[in-house]
């Protein structure tokens, strides 16, 4: 059930990636929606499953971006541990901190994937550049997650649906004080 | 139970290191087959978007008065293009009667042959502004201007127009570009799936051209010039000797070589395209060139699909091999 809800969702927000997200470009910057959902897999699996949707999200920055093959997989599985190891000590929960694991995660891939691709071409960018515009993704992206994040906490309190049982079934965090 | 996740994480973790590295390392016929399968994945999405927004936004509609217009004007142009044909047709009969005059009809019969070389001309879609922004904006990162020209997933950088075939299709550099028999430009630079062109208005723009024209005893060719674009939706035709006549209305064809290109890409097709018609013609005293001005019977805005001229061995001699 939530493989099949997160593979509509993330080919909703691939098509919305493509085709509408470039209109509403503010000063340039755009919200990469793709991490988002691979953010949202993060979140919401709490498990080792997330790495199949890496390998997915990879495959489609490779595609769409006529990328180096095989580097947006690497980058994101490396991050992507990171982040997920980083979720398990942490244990985050609040919205303020997956706004930041979100802004943080959107800010290292789209920088080292310019930096990456750029390499093989020999056109390698303005770093300061590139990391304005990196910064300003990533920015744009976490607003766009939290306000998503947001909308599903209050559709949740206003429809009388329980979700809980099946988020944390067998997913949920260990609590660190008992023994 | 943790030793479990651990260690699926870790099978996890290798499976997609894995895969990054068998595509990085497999020849890329193979890891774009893989690609190929993700973008038609989302094909169905992208046009279902475009029927809303062509659904939301519709064409403005003809009224039958434009629609009656347009078609004199199809018919004019048919009428004329078919005019051009058959005048171009008697002039080669000509050439060669008077070549039969010059050697004389042999006794036997010859058998015709297959060429080696035959012309093969590729259909190609102009890339409109907003067809190349929706594809440039098909990129999923937004990583800016490269230096130099680069392709992206599907459009080369440039600020030249482009057509949709590019080096897969085998389009080369310095090929020659039409619609229908009339010339639009040539080939500048290719990428995988796109390619950019000079249009003949161009600046940028040289070609060979010759001037036909009309007497009683139809066409006749004159001196081989050089065609250059002027910009502004207009061409010169340069180095025409004072000897020459020429008149306002007459018709401008490709020359028989065109000396901006290499012997191997000369045009194999065997008869002369056309540029568009005299404007402007004047001799300045003392001049050792006529100034002719000339304007294109197509300019690219006009069309939306060209053909690209390359050469390729005659198959049928092939398989007679």
């Amino acid at each position: 059930m939530k493989f099949f809800s997160l593979l509509i969702f993330g080919y909703l927000m691939l098509i919305i990636q493509i085709s509408l997200v470039p209109s509403g470009a503010v000063e340039g910057s755009r919200p990469n929606l793709m991490l988002l959902v691979l953010c949202f897999a993060l979140f919401w699996y709490r498990d080792a499953r997330v790495f199949f949707w890496v390998i997915m999200t990879g495959l489609i920055y490779e595609t769409f971006d006529a990328a180096i093959p095989g580097t947006g997989i690497l980058l994101l599985t490396c991050l992507v541990w990171l982040a997920y190891r980083i979720q398990l000590h942490f244990q985050i929960r609040s919205l303020f901190s997956r706004f930041v694991l979100m802004a943080s995660l959107t800010f290292v891939f789209d920088s080292l994937f310019q930096v990456l691709n750029r390499l093989e071409v020999k056109a390698f960018p303005d770093l300061f550049l590139l990391t304005q515009q990196a910064a300003g993704n990533a920015l744009y992206t976490a607003v766009a997650g939290l306000a998503f994040l947001v909308s599903v906490k209050i559709i949740q309190r206003l429809v009388p649906i329980d979700f809980e049982p099946h988020l944390h079934q067998g997913t949920g965090y260990e609590s660190r004080y008992s023994h | 139970m943790k030793r479990e996740t651990r260690s699926s994480e870790m099978k996890l973790v290798l499976l997609a290191m894995l895969t990054g590295i068998g595509l990085y390392a497999v020849p890329s016929a193979y890891s774009s087959r893989v690609y190929n399968l993700v973008r038609d994945a989302a094909r169905p999405g992208l046009v279902l978007v475009q029927q809303i927004k062509d659904w939301e936004f519709p064409a403005d509609k003809e009224t039958p008065e434009t629609s009656f217009v347009q078609q004199l004007e199809s018919k004019l142009s048919d009428a004329e293009q078919e005019n051009r044909r058959l005048e171009l047709h008697a002039l080669q009969l000509s050439e060669e009667v008077q070549r039969l005059k010059q050697t004389g009809v042999p006794d036997y019969q010859t058998q015709a042959s297959e060429r080696l070389l035959v012309p093969d001309l590729i259909a190609a879609n102009v890339l409109g502004e907003s067809s190349i922004a929706l594809l440039r904006e098909g990129q999923l990162l937004n990583q800016g201007n490269a230096q130099g020209v680069l392709e992206s997933a599907f459009v080369l950088q440039s600020d030249q127009p482009l057509i949709d075939q590019g080096a897969e299709q085998g389009i080369k550099a310095g090929y020659s570009l039409y619609a229908g028999k009339a010339v639009i430009g040539k080939i500048s630079k290719v990428g995988r799936w796109t390619s950019s062109l000079i249009p003949i208005t161009s600046v940028k723009y040289r070609g060979s051209a010759r001037i036909a024209r009309k007497t009683d005893q139809g066409l006749q060719w004159g001196t081989d010039g050089i065609l250059v674009g002027m910009g502004e939706g207009k061409c010169q035709l340069l180095q025409i000797p004072p000897t020459e006549s020429i008149q306002v209305g007459q018709e401008v064809y490709t020359g028989e070589v065109d000396r901006e290109l290499p012997l191997s890409m000369q045009s194999t097709l065997g008869q002369p395209m056309y540029y568009g018609r005299v404007i402007e013609a004047e001799l300045p005293r003392g001049a050792p060139y006529w100034k002719v001005l000339v304007e294109p019977a197509v300019t690219l805005s006009d069309v939306k699909q060209v053909s690209v001229l390359r050469q390729i061995i005659n198959p049928r001699r092939m398989l007679a091999n």
